[in-house]
């Protein structure tokens, strides 16, 4: 069996709802910035699949181009968590509601 | 800081004398006043345009931007500089009394009216003419208004703008109907050949734009009926009323409908309306003149008469006629204005002829200037106004337009008789004010006037040089006529006043005077028509909609966007899990929709 595009891109659509779910699910800001994560590999992962597919290093350059956006992405996640955590003393988001209209 | 007095006066009146050399030039170098504008079947033929660009192009028109130099607009330009100046010059000694900010504005007023005045005669197209239409509306508007303190000049000024708006939007629809009609807004596209043929193409249409026309020069000249206006103008300075209320803005009236004669050649329905009311305005305006007291409302109500005349004769294709009075009713009835003006400075500013009297003995300039303008005025040979007058009586009677001339003749016995009642009750007599009256020595106020005199007395002969150049043969049955006419007016003048007796003016008292000396109640008809109306719908409005019905509705939408915004707000629940949930949603209804859209 030949592992083609569509399997791929349905690998890319998994990954991309388990990590929407996981920011939609989880109060730890810890695994809301890994979801993000692996939505924004999922996308690499579709985008470098195409690139193989179509014989156009378009996609790939693009994917580098996400992995550094989301290694900022991640550090500034990161260092919000903690600053979040010192300052109100919990990481819970349900519980950072300060913003309500 | 305004400029002394002395340069203010050099500007004012030297710009009109450098544009009146200018307009010599032009007659030294052909564009001559004897080139008659129209063909012989009644189109704009003749004329040089002076193309300096377009204007503006779309929808299907194109307007140039350009002037016009033919007959017509070359008479116009030489009595609108030559008499400008002299009264220009005469208002330096005139105004003197005013203060160097007002006297600066005054001639600042002046020069804007002169500069619109040639743009209206000059303009080559539609579209440019009411530039200068609407600029000497509004140079009107100012100088009348200009003793702003006076609540009665500012409500003159005002009535005369709002009327003149009146006969500015008639313009504009009928210059919008002429460019739907013949698809040109210029002299050459609209009023030409080609032009002429479509307006006969399209009598309906040619009679709307006529009737507009006329109601747009009904309002700029003080004719029926939009008259109104033009004797309460004479609460502006006497130069003033000499210059833009009597010798050339009214006059722009009798230019609009010279230039489209073609118009009513097309439509002899609109050319009869026209002609008709232009003759009902002059018999009308006659009986007021008869009855007033005060003399430069007098004087107004001459004006409006003399240019009944005009209009008439313009209407009914007697242009060169019509022209030849403007020409002579320019020089005689400035000469009028500016001996009322000394008058009035010898007087104290008194403009009632009860309170005059004797003023021969300490004005004697004033006086004969006054004689010299009411012969001519009267129509009383050999003086100015006589060779005009008659000329357009006479191609009144010879076409054959029986009601019109009537009126016309009737007014002719009027003119003389409530000229030289004022003549009379002015100069004759004894002084019936109160303090003695005293003599003014500016000889920049006498050398003008007696420039104009002798154009009054000997002017007749320009008359008969255009009307002889633009093809028109004198009437001598209707000049006989017309003496006749005119000595029986100032016999019966002459036999009631000649001593200068109040008591013979006792007759004009009375309940029949008060109606006749208010207009016959036309401006109790405006007021009942239209402002009585317009303040009762804006007091309904104030009350009903602004006191109540506004509030209420402001009110309904204020809770309105308050009660959106607190139902929007609970969206704000400051939970990020729930942004993050709409977040995706939205991303999931544009995934949805390109899917859609995409196929």
């Amino acid at each position: 069996m030949v592992v083609g595009l569509p399997f791929y891109l349905g690998l890319s659509a998994l990954l991309f709802a388990v990590g929407v779910l996981g920011v939609l699910l989880r109060r730890d800001p810890l695994v809301l910035v890994m979801g993000i994560e692996l939505a924004w590999n999922a996308g690499n992962l579709a985008l470098v699949a195409s690139a193989r597919y179509y014989g156009h290093m378009g996609g790939q350059v693009f994917a580098f181009v996400v992995i550094t956006l989301a290694a900022a992405d991640v550090a500034v996640g990161l260092a919000l968590a903690v600053l979040l955590g010192r300052s109100r003393g919990t990481v819970d988001v349900d519980r950072l509601r300060w913003l309500r209209g | 800081m305004p400029l002394p007095r002395s340069a203010q006066g050099l500007v004012g009146a030297g710009s009109v004398l450098l544009a009146f050399l200018a307009a010599l030039g032009i007659v030294a170098t052909g564009g001559g006043p004897g080139l008659y504008p129209f063909g012989s079947g009644g189109a704009l033929t003749g004329g040089a345009d002076v193309v300096l660009g377009t204007w503006a192009r779309g929808g299907g028109l194109s307007i140039p931007l350009g002037l016009w130099v033919d007959g017509l607009s070359t008479v116009f330009v030489l009595v609108i500089t030559g008499v400008g100046f002299l009264i220009h010059v005469y208002s330096l000694a005139y105004m003197g009394g005013e203060s160097r900010a007002d006297y600066g504005r005054y001639f600042a007023g002046m020069n804007l009216f002169v500069a619109a005045m040639l743009l209206l005669v000059l303009a080559d197209s539609f579209p440019l003419l009411v530039v200068g239409w609407a600029g000497v509306g509004f140079a009107s508007y100012l100088l009348i208004g200009f003793w702003h303190d006076r609540p009665a000049a500012v409500q003159a000024a005002r009535e005369a703008f709002v009327l003149n708006t009146v006969g500015d939007v008639a313009l504009i629809l009928a210059i919008a109907l002429l460019a739907f009609t013949t698809g040109h807004t210029d002299f050459a596209g609209t009023l030409g050949p080609g032009g002429l043929a479509a307006l006969r193409a399209h009598p309906g249409a040619s009679t709307g734009i006529g009737l507009l026309l006329f109601l747009a020069a009904a309002a700029k000249s003080a004719q029926l009926p939009l008259q109104s206006w033009l004797s309460d103008a004479m609460e502006g300075p006497t130069p003033v009323s000499a210059l833009i209320h009597a010798a050339t803005m009214v006059t722009a009236g009798v230019y609009l409908i010279a230039r489209c004669l073609p118009v009513f050649t097309a439509s002899p329905a609109a050319a009869a309306t026209a002609g008709t009311l232009g003759a009902v305005t002059a018999f009308g305006a006659a009986t007021v003149g008869v009855f007033s007291y005060d003399i430069k409302r007098l004087l107004a109500y001459s004006t409006m008469s003399q240019i009944g005349y005009m209009i008439s004769g313009a209407a009914f294709g007697a242009v060169a006629a019509s022209v030849s009075h403007v020409v002579m009713h320019a020089f005689l009835k400035a000469l009028l204005f500016m001996c009322v003006g000394l008058v009035m400075h010898a007087t104290g500013d008194e403009r009632d002829m009860r309170r005059y009297g004797g003023l021969g003995r300490t004005l004697p300039l004033a006086r004969w200037g006054f004689l010299a303008g009411a012969l001519a005025l009267s129509g009383i040979p050999p003086f100015a106004g006589f060779w005009s007058k008659d000329a357009v009586m006479g191609a009144l009677l010879s076409a054959g337009h029986l009601v019109p001339y009537l009126l016309l003749a009737a007014a002719a016995v009027l003119t003389p008789f409530y000229i030289f009642r004022a003549y009379y009750l002015t100069f004759a007599g004894e002084y019936r004010g109160g303090h003695a009256p005293h003599a003014a020595g500016a000889p920049s106020l006498h050398w003008p006037l007696a420039a104009l005199a002798v154009l009054s007395v000997l002017g007749g002969a320009l008359a008969l040089l255009l009307q002889h150049a633009w093809g028109a043969s004198p009437d001598w049955a209707s000049m006989a006529i017309s003496t006749v006419l005119a000595l029986a007016g100032w016999l019966g003048a002459w036999r009631l006043y000649r001593t200068g007796q109040p008591a013979a003016d006792a007759w004009t008292a009375g309940a029949l005077g008060d109606a006749v000396r208010a207009e016959y109640g036309w401006n109790g008809l405006w007021r009942h028509a239209l402002v009585v109306p317009a303040h009762a719908l804006g007091s309904w409005l104030e009350g009903a909609w602004e006191g109540r019905a506004w509030p209420s509705a402001e009110g309904a939408l204020a809770a309105a966007a308050g009660g959106l915004g607190r139902l929007l707000s609970g969206w704000q629940s400051g939970l990020l899990r729930r942004y993050a949930l709409s977040m995706a949603c939205g991303a999931a209804l544009i995934l949805i929709y390109a899917l859609v859209a995409g196929r």
